[in-house]
C-alpha cells in the first residue's frame, strides 16, 4: 500500500483527485490538505510514501512545502501545476522533488506517476521539461540580479547598497544597466519582468 | 513634463544621446566662447586683479552649467530614486551669484544679467513654465542692454551695441530653446518604445481571442455531449459512457489547442536551450559539461530542439546518475549533438521518443546513434550543417 498525501487549495480538484485515486487498489490517500503549512504538519504527523502537492498554493507553495517535508520527513514529492512559471522546475529539482506533472494528467497517469516515485523513480513531464527548455535567458549577470532581488520589495537604492555593501553609486550603474539592457524605464518594472521570468 | 521624468537616461538609444551631447557641446560652445571674448576685453582694459575676478566668475559660470546640465541629463530612475537625487539649488545659486561676479569684474551689467539668466535657462521647468520664463528674461536682459548700451555709449554706434552684446545676451534664449529640442527629441524616442510595446500588446489581445473562439467552442461541445450523456443514463448506460468518453476527449482537445496557443511565441536558440538543460540537470544533482560551438545558434534548431528536450527529460527521469555531458560543435559540414550521462542500468527509454527523434532527423539526411558503453549512454545526432527542416 503506498500511503498519499494531497495538498491543493481548491477543493473540487482535491476531493476529486482523491476520490479517483482512492479507487486504485494500491493507493490509500492518508490526508487531504487544503495549503502548504498543514500540509507540512500532516506529513510529519502522518510520514505519508508521496505527497502530491499543488505548486499554486496561497502562503507556501508547492516547491516550499516539498522542500520543508524533505528536510523532516522521509517521504517523497511529487508537484502538479495547471502552468508552470519559467524557473519552477529548476527549483523543484533543487529542492529534491521526484516527480512533476501538469495537472491535466487523467488520474490513472498520476496515480502511475505515484508509484514510480514511490519505487525510487523520477518522473518529469515531457511538456513541462520542454517548456522549462524553452525559458528566455537571463541577459543580466548575477550581481545585477542580486540588485534587482535586493530592491524587490520597493527597497531604496540606498538600502539596497548598505544590503549587498555596496555604494549607492555601484547600486545606481547596476539599475541603469539593467534597464538599458531590458529596455524599460524603472526598477519596478525590472523586478516584475524578472520575476515573470523565473530570474529572480 | 512630468511623465517625461520616469523615462531614464539609461534606455536612451544611440542616436538620442548622440542628440544629447550635440546640444551640451553647443550650449557650452556658445557660452565658454562668450566667456572668453568678454575675458579678452577684461584683460585689456583693466588691471590684473579684476581680471583673476573675472576669470573665477566665468570659472563658476561655466562649472555651473555643466552641472546644471547633468542634472538636467539624469533623471530620477524611478519614483523611488528621486530622494537619492542632489538638490539642484546650489548650482542654480552659484551660476547666479558667480555670473554677477564677471559681470560686475568686466563692468558690464548685461553679462551680469544674461550670465544669471543662463543658470535659469538650464532648468527642467513644467510645461509652460519655461516659454513664460525665457520671454520674461529675454525682456530683463533686453532691458539691461538698453541701460547698459546708453550709458556706456551714448552716441549709438551700431557696431558697439550689435557686438558682443548681441552674442551675450543671445545665450540664455538659445541655451532654453536647446533644451526644449533636446526634450522633444526625448519625447519622440518614449514614443517609439511606447509604439513596441503596443504592438506587443495587439499580439497580445489576438491571442486572447483565439483563446476565447477556441475555449468557446470546445466548451460547447462538451456541455452537449455531457447533456446527451445524462439524457442517455437511464435508457442506455453504454451510449453514456461513451459519450462521456468522448467529452474527455474533447478536453484533451482543449488542452492541446490552447498549449499550442500559448507556445506559438515561445522558442529560444539552441544555445539558450542547452544551457538551461544544463541548469535543470545541475538543479537535479548532477555534474554538466557545457560544449557548445560559438556558432550554435546557427544549427537546425527545429531538428535539435526535440532531441534536446527528449534527451534532458530521459536523463533527468532515470535519475541516479552523477554527471551529464552536453555537447554541439561543427565539423566541416556536420553538426554533431551528444548527450551523455551516466545510466547504471540500461535506459529505459520509451521507444517512441527515440524513434521520433530519429524520423525527424532522418528527413534531414541525418543520423541517431544511442550507445551504451560501460555506464555511460550516449546519443549522438549528426545534421548536414545549412538544413532547415
Amino acid at each position: 500500500m503506498i500511503r498519499v498525501l494531497i495538498a491543493d487549495d481548491e477543493d473540487m480538484i482535491r476531493t476529486a483527485l482523491a476520490a479517483l485515486l482512492r479507487l486504485e487498489p494500491d493507493l490509500e490517500v492518508v490526508a487531504e490538505c487544503r495549503d502548504g503549512e498543514s500540509a507540512l504538519a500532516e506529513a510529519e504527523r502522518l510520514r505519508p510514501d508521496v505527497c502530491l502537492l499543488d505548486l499554486e498554493m496561497p502562503g507556501l507553495d508547492g516547491v516550499d512545502t516539498a522542500a520543508r517535508i524533505l528536510r523532516r520527513v522521509p517521504a517523497r514529492c511529487v508537484i502538479v501545476t495547471r502552468h508552470a512559471r519559467p524557473g519552477v522546475l529548476r527549483r523543484a529539482l533543487g529542492a529534491g522533488v521526484d516527480g512533476f506533472l501538469p495537472k491535466s494528467r487523467p488520474a490513472d497517469d498520476v496515480a502511475a506517476v505515484i508509484r514510480e516515485v514511490a519505487a525510487g523513480r523520477r518522473y518529469v513531464d515531457p511538456e513541462i521539461a520542454a517548456d522549462a527548455l524553452s525559458d528566455e535567458r537571463s541577459p543580466l549577470t548575477d550581481r545585477e540580479l542580486d540588485v534587482l532581488r535586493a530592491g524587490a520589495r520597493g527597497e531604496t537604492v540606498a538600502e539596497i547598497a548598505s544590503a549587498l555593501h555596496l555604494s549607492a553609486g555601484t547600486v545606481r550603474n547596476h539599475v541603469s544597466s539593467v534597464l538599458g539592457k531590458l529596455g524599460l524605464a524603472s526598477r519596478q518594472q525590472a523586478t516584475i519582468h524578472a520575476r515573470e521570468r523565473g530570474w529572480i | 513634463m512630468a511623465e517625461v521624468t520616469s523615462s531614464p537616461s539609461a534606455t536612451y538609444a544611440r542616436d538620442v544621446r548622440v542628440t544629447w551631447w550635440y546640444t551640451v557641446a553647443s550650449i557650452m560652445l556658445l557660452q565658454v566662447f562668450g566667456l572668453a571674448v568678454w575675458a579678452l576685453l577684461v584683460a585689456l582694459g583693466e588691471p590684473p586683479l579684476v581680471t583673476v575676478l573675472y576669470l573665477v566668475g566665468a570659472a563658476g559660470s561655466t562649472a555651473s552649467a555643466i552641472l546644471l546640465l547633468i542634472h538636467y541629463r539624469r533623471e530620477p530612475l524611478d519614483e523611488g530614486d528621486a530622494i537619492g537625487v542632489r538638490p539642484v539649488w546650489p548650482a542654480v545659486v552659484a551660476g547666479v551669484v558667480s555670473g554677477a561676479l564677471a559681470g560686475a569684474a568686466a563692468g558690464s551689467l548685461l553679462l551680469a544679467v544674461a550670465l544669471a539668466a543662463q543658470a535659469l535657462c538650464l532648468l527642467r521647468w513644467r510645461v509652460g513654465i519655461r516659454l513664460r520664463l525665457v520671454v520674461l528674461l529675454i525682456a530683463v536682459i533686453v532691458a539691461a542692454w538698453i541701460i547698459e548700451v546708453a550709458r556706456l555709449n551714448p552716441t549709438g554706434y551700431i557696431a558697439d551695441v550689435f557686438g558682443v552684446g548681441l552674442f551675450t545676451a543671445m545665450l540664455p534664449p538659445l541655451s532654453a530653446t536647446s533644451l526644449w529640442w533636446w526634450d522633444i527629441v526625448r519625447e519622440l524616442d518614449r514614443a517609439r518604445r511606447v509604439e513596441g510595446r503596443l504592438a506587443a500588446a495587439q499580439e497580445r489581445l489576438h491571442l486572447a481571442n483565439d483563446l476565447h473562439d477556441l475555449q468557446g467552442h470546445h466548451l460547447q461541445v462538451i456541455a452537449l455531449q455531457l447533456e446527451l450523456a445524462e439524457k442517455m443514463l437511464a435508457r442506455d448506460p453504454a451510449a453514456a459512457i461513451e459519450q462521456v468518453r468522448l467529452a474527455r476527449a474533447s478536453v484533451d482537445e482543449a488542452r492541446r489547442g490552447t498549449r499550442e496557443l500559448a507556445t506559438r511565441f515561445r522558442g529560444v536558440p539552441l544555445p539558450d536551450e542547452l544551457a538551461n538543460a544544463a541548469d535543470l540537470l545541475r538543479a537535479a544533482g548532477l555534474r554538466v559539461d557545457v560544449d557548445i560551438a560559438p556558432d550554435a545558434a546557427e544549427a537546425p534548431a527545429d531538428v535539435l530542439g526535440p532531441v534536446i528536450r527528449e534527451c534532458t527529460t530521459n536523463v533527468l527521469k532515470h535519475g541516479g546518475g552523477v554527471s551529464a555531458s552536453l555537447s554541439l560543435l561543427r565539423d566541416d559540414e556536420t553538426w554533431e549533438l551528444a548527450i551523455a550521462n551516466d545510466a547504471p542500468a540500461a535506459p529505459r527509454v520509451g521507444g517512441s521518443g527515440l524513434d521520433g527523434i530519429a524520423e525527424r532527423v532522418g528527413r534531414v539526411d541525418g543520423s541517431v546513434d544511442a550507445a551504451h558503453s560501460g555506464d555511460r549512454f550516449t546519443v549522438t545526432v549528426r545534421v548536414p550543417a545549412g538544413v532547415r527542416a
